[in-house]
């Protein structure tokens, strides 16, 4: 029979461990800090490889705006925060590492995955090609549906360069 | 503040899966409004406070231990019989018309209403005892639900559906206010307070509240 691990606590699980949260947002660990969100965007933005065509400074800009977006449609997400007086979050890329840190984003879980989008279709919406104006306008509207919307509509787009 | 009972938990577990895209935050602001239109229509949750007269005094401060007072329903002496009082603006203060000679103790029953859902700057659930949602959880539901489906521009607003609910809560007001002035007992009559408050029959005239009544006695 082996032995127990030494310490439980430093030792990796074997399989997956479900995440039955504290009862607090802030604990939810899918999707929970600035650096969090910059790292999916890269992933839907198919753009994970340095040099990086989405600068950092870039996308944190877009979460921003994001977020500003959040509080103009869904004011119940962020004026109820009374040490906030309904401010809008706002972040910045770490003065020492220059790059996206783990401040945590304020926002409800189920509402964290609509973020990512409005992430990538801002940062999208600076694109000049034809199917980079559809892709994006398809992230906002995947943004838009997924705050105020039933349903999240398909990713649609035109085709890719030399595709049609 | 206490925390929240189970019965509530799951009022705001059964309105979540209703309301698709609602907010944790604003399900809680919203249950707190709920309530408020709640107690202030049916006057159901009632503390009796405790107070001890002395000579040439008049005026006592009275605290609840949960909640806060809205209006005073009545003060009674140690032999039941009702006392001349009235709540001052403050809603914490009780004044008695009537200075009284010997020291007694007295019981000012009191209405009362959620107080604020906010705990650390952050929405929190309001406390009501979990009686409260024993018998008027269902009703109590349909408020919220109701308030939220009536919502402009979400994904869970239905105005019609909205519009049933609130109706639905509104007769669970009526039924709880019905049964509050019951004193919870099923075909009694009503409660005397309230009535014995009407110390004077109109006859004609414009009616006008006095502030000076006769003493009177619970008939």
């Amino acid at each position: 029979m082996p032995l127990p691990p030494a310490n439980p606590s430093t030792t990796p699980p074997q399989t997956s461990p479900s995440y039955w949260g504290q009862y607090q947002d802030s604990l939810q660990p899918t999707l929970n800090g600035v650096v969090d969100y910059i790292n999916e965007a890269r992933v839907r933005l198919q753009d994970q490889v340095p040099p990086y065509r989405y600068l950092d400074q870039e996308l944190v800009t877009a979460l921003n705006i994001a977020m500003l977006e959040v509080g103009r449609v869904r004011s119940d997400l962020v004026v109820y925060n009374l040490k906030a007086l309904g401010q809008i979050q706002s972040f910045i890329l770490n003065p020492f590492t220059n790059a996206p840190d783990n401040t945590y984003v304020d926002l409800d879980p189920q509402f964290r995955g609509a973020l990512v989008n409005g992430i990538c279709g801002f940062g999208m919406t600076r694109e000049q090609e034809d199917f980079g104006d559809a892709r994006a306008t398809a992230f906002l509207n995947m943004f838009y549906q997924g705050l105020i919307g039933k349903g999240i509509g398909p990713v649609v787009g035109g085709a890719g360069p030399g595709g049609r | 503040m206490e925390e929240p009972c189970q019965e509530v938990l799951e009022l705001l577990a059964s309105a979540k899966a209703l309301l698709m895209g609602a907010s944790d935050n604003h399900l809680i602001i919203t249950l707190h409004r709920t309530l408020k239109e709640f107690f202030d229509g049916s006057n159901c949750w009632t503390e009796g406070i405790g107070v001890m007269v002395v000579p040439n005094t008049l005026d006592y401060p009275i605290r609840p231990i949960t909640g806060e007072i809205i209006r005073l329903q009545a003060v009674i002496d140690q032999n039941n019989v009702l006392q001349a009082a009235v709540l001052l603006q403050d809603l914490d203060t009780l004044h008695f018309i009537y200075p009284y000679n010997n020291v007694q103790p007295m019981v000012a029953i009191v209405s009362k209403n959620v107080t604020s859902p906010y705990r650390d700057g952050r929405p929190f659930v309001p406390f009501v005892p979990k009686e409260i949602y024993r018998n008027y959880g269902i009703g109590i539901l349909d408020g919220l639900v109701g308030w939220m489906m009536s919502d402009d521009g979400q994904s869970y607003s239905n105005p019609a559906k909205g519009m049933g609910r609130l109706l639905r809560f509104r007769n669970t007001i009526a039924q709880a206010r019905t049964a509050a002035s019951h004193m919870n007992a099923y075909g009694a009559q009503n409660w005397a307070f309230p009535q014995a408050f009407r110390v004077t029959s109109q006859k004609g005239g414009v009616s006008t509240f006095n502030m000076n009544p006769s003493p009177i006695t619970a008939r």
